[in-house]
């Protein structure tokens, strides 16, 4: 089922366009000397990290959750409550705040694993519905509508901030390429295609599903304490459907079940985001405007759009390992 | 006793309103086999177009005639682009969110964030048994007994019906059969959208209507089509299960308006796990058991 990996020789095989853009990545703090471009990479990066962790789920195991947000926002919650009621620093509170969204996705995964379909869209939208509805009954703990306010920094300075959210997004962007570039990558899109061929091979597809429900509730843990001090104010709506919508739309742009994918749908997203700021009240229009525009006519995402565009002009460039 | 009477009888209203929204989304789940996330806005949409009616006719029984048929044009609309993407249900699921997420926002943009109360058609209170009822709640109740009733009859006796019953027994033998599909999907989900405006134009005015009530109602018609079994028109019954919980929390906790959703959703979660096929589906072969 797992095969033993050199991790240097790994190291070797990584086309150096990627090399590149790494490189240039580091060089963003150097280069822009300003706070707030800076705190918008560090939501790009969390972006990335939440929307990978839902394409694990969506695009590869066929589990479309539109409740995601749900481990994201529990473990901004977590944080937020130990760092504001207990003044505990981030270090202590990070792994608290993962073992808190694990603990919710094998809640979750329990009855999601054996539902197809629409039952499972609508069992993990139930979800954040009713963690929201108790944190809606005890307003003095969860602080209700306004949410926890004053949580303290990541670290002492954004440039150090960045490079966390750098370091954190390309870690878990060569855990989850090696996760499903492995065995369990494979079994995974059996399970996608159809469960009773792996079924027939012997495959316990319940424990499959609920691990991959494990890392991927995970990875969206630790956006979502990443989140919360950057921000440093969690309110309902890091649970909502909103933020589930937003991890989806980010891999329907950059394309599902291709992991790259989710930093193209991201750089789209967190455009909007930020910079159409300067016309508000239009932000969500044109926002859901383009999803449907995407949804309509570029259902295969950019990702197959680069991709043809590099095997046009590039072919010679990715024999010599510039392919992305 | 006073209490569980009170129970009794504001269950028995608010679950008859529920009937017709969730019978519509049941029967385009069952019909088109999409989940139409756009159903809620037909709700809200139907009571904003009673109110902009209002302020410019202000007559009362022309506005609602008017929202109803703008809001099934709306349904008609939404069909459009649901049909360009019927191929895969998470497109349908993100396109239909995309619609409701750009129609809010542009009630916000026109009306403003803060709620809006449209007039009662009756106004006053009756006594039913000794409990105080608003004549507006009993009036929707009956409305949609009767819509209900009407309903359920053309399902069986017009051709129309009959066509959507063929439809979501076998889509390809009705085909075979001679019966336009896509014709008979886009009638399904511009009936949803006529039941569910008639359910918001009577039952909105004892809420207040704001855009956002659009996911509440969705998920609201979702759960009942779930608990109720896919599919089955008797399913929507399970409507008075979901409005009893609704009640039961309000009267029970001080906070429970807050929860009641989430209550109903625990319940449904409960029940699915016990149940997948839902309280009155049919119990499914060992091999569908993983639906």
């Amino acid at each position: 089922m797992s095969y033993k990996i050199n991790p240097l020789r790994y190291l070797t095989k990584i086309p150096k366009i990627w090399i590149f853009l790494l490189l240039v990545q580091i060089a963003i703090p150097v280069a822009i000397n300003n706070p707030y471009y800076i705190k918008i990479f560090v939501m790009f990066y969390i972006y990335i990290i939440f929307a990978m962790s839902w394409d694990l789920l969506g695009g590869y195991l066929g589990i479309v959750s539109f409740g995601h947000a749900l481990f994201f926002g529990v473990a901004a919650y977590t944080t937020a409550l130990l760092n504001v009621r207990l003044n505990w620093p981030p270090i202590i509170n990070f792994p608290l705040s993962i073992l808190c969204a694990l603990v919710m996705s094998l809640i979750v995964a329990k009855p999601s694993i054996r539902l197809k379909g629409h039952y499972l869209t609508l069992v993990t939208l139930a979800f954040p519905i009713i963690v929201t509805n108790v944190f809606f009954a005890f307003p003095g703990f969860f602080g209700a509508d306004l949410g926890i306010p004053g949580i303290s920094r990541l670290s002492y300075s954004r440039v150090v901030d960045f490079y966390i959210a750098f370091i954190a997004t390309w870690v878990i962007y060569f855990i989850l390429k090696r996760i499903i570039s492995s065995d369990i990558g494979l079994i995974l899109r059996a399970i996608q295609s159809n469960e009773v061929a792996p079924v027939s091979c012997g495959i316990d597809i319940a424990k499959v599903k609920l691990q991959m429900f494990l890392v991927s509730g995970m990875f969206a843990g630790v956006a979502g304490f990443l989140y919360a001090h950057v921000i440093k104010i969690v309110g309902p709506e890091s649970l909502g459907m909103g933020l589930s919508v937003e991890a989806v739309v980010i891999c329907v742009i950059g394309g599902i079940g291709t992991l790259s994918g989710a930093v193209f749908g991201a750089v789209v997203v967190t455009f909007i985001n930020e910079f159409l700021r300067i016309i508000e009240e239009y932000r969500f229009l044109i926002y859901y405007l383009l999803i449907l525009l995407i949804v309509l006519f570029f259902p295969k995402g950019l990702k197959f759009y680069i991709d043809k565009l590099l095997s046009f002009t590039g072919k010679r460039l990715r024999g010599k390992g510039f392919g992305l | 006793m006073d209490m569980i009477l009170k129970l009794l009888i504001y269950t028995l209203i608010t679950g008859t309103v529920y009937c017709i929204i969730a019978l519509g989304f049941s029967l385009v789940f069952g019909v088109a086999e999409i989940l139409n996330l756009t159903h809620g806005l037909y709700y809200v949409l139907a009571g904003y177009l009673v109110y902009t009616f209002f302020v410019l006719v202000n007559n009362l029984y022309i506005a609602i005639v008017l929202a109803i048929v703008g809001t099934t044009v709306f349904g008609a609309l939404t069909y459009l682009i649901i049909y360009r993407v019927m191929d895969s249900g998470f497109k349908v699921l993100l396109a239909t969110f995309a619609i409701c997420g750009a129609v809010s926002e542009i009630l916000f943009m026109t009306y403003g964030v803060s709620p809006i109360g449209l007039p009662n058609i009756i106004d006053g209170r009756i006594t039913i048994f000794g409990v105080p009822v608003i004549k507006q709640a009993v009036l929707a109740a009956v409305v949609s007994l009767f819509v209900l009733s009407v309903f359920i009859y053309l399902l069986n006796k017009t051709d129309i019906g009959r066509a959507m019953k063929a439809v979501s027994q076998n889509t390809e033998i009705a085909k075979l059969s001679g019966i336009n599909i896509n014709r008979i999907k886009g009638m399904t989900v511009i009936i949803a959208a006529l039941l569910a405006s008639i359910a918001g134009v009577f039952y909105l005015p004892l809420q207040s209507m704001r855009p956002e009530l659009w996911m509440k109602i969705t998920v609201l018609s979702f759960v009942i089509v779930v608990l109720g079994g896919m599919g089955t028109v008797k399913g929507v019954l399970a409507s008075y299960i979901i409005a009893f919980t609704e009640y039961a929390t309000t009267l029970a906790f001080a906070e429970g308006s807050y929860v009641k959703e989430g209550i109903y959703l625990l319940i449904m979660i409960v029940i699915l796990m016990f149940r997948p096929q839902g309280l009155f589906g049919k119990s499914l072969g060992p091999l569908e058991v993983q639906i």
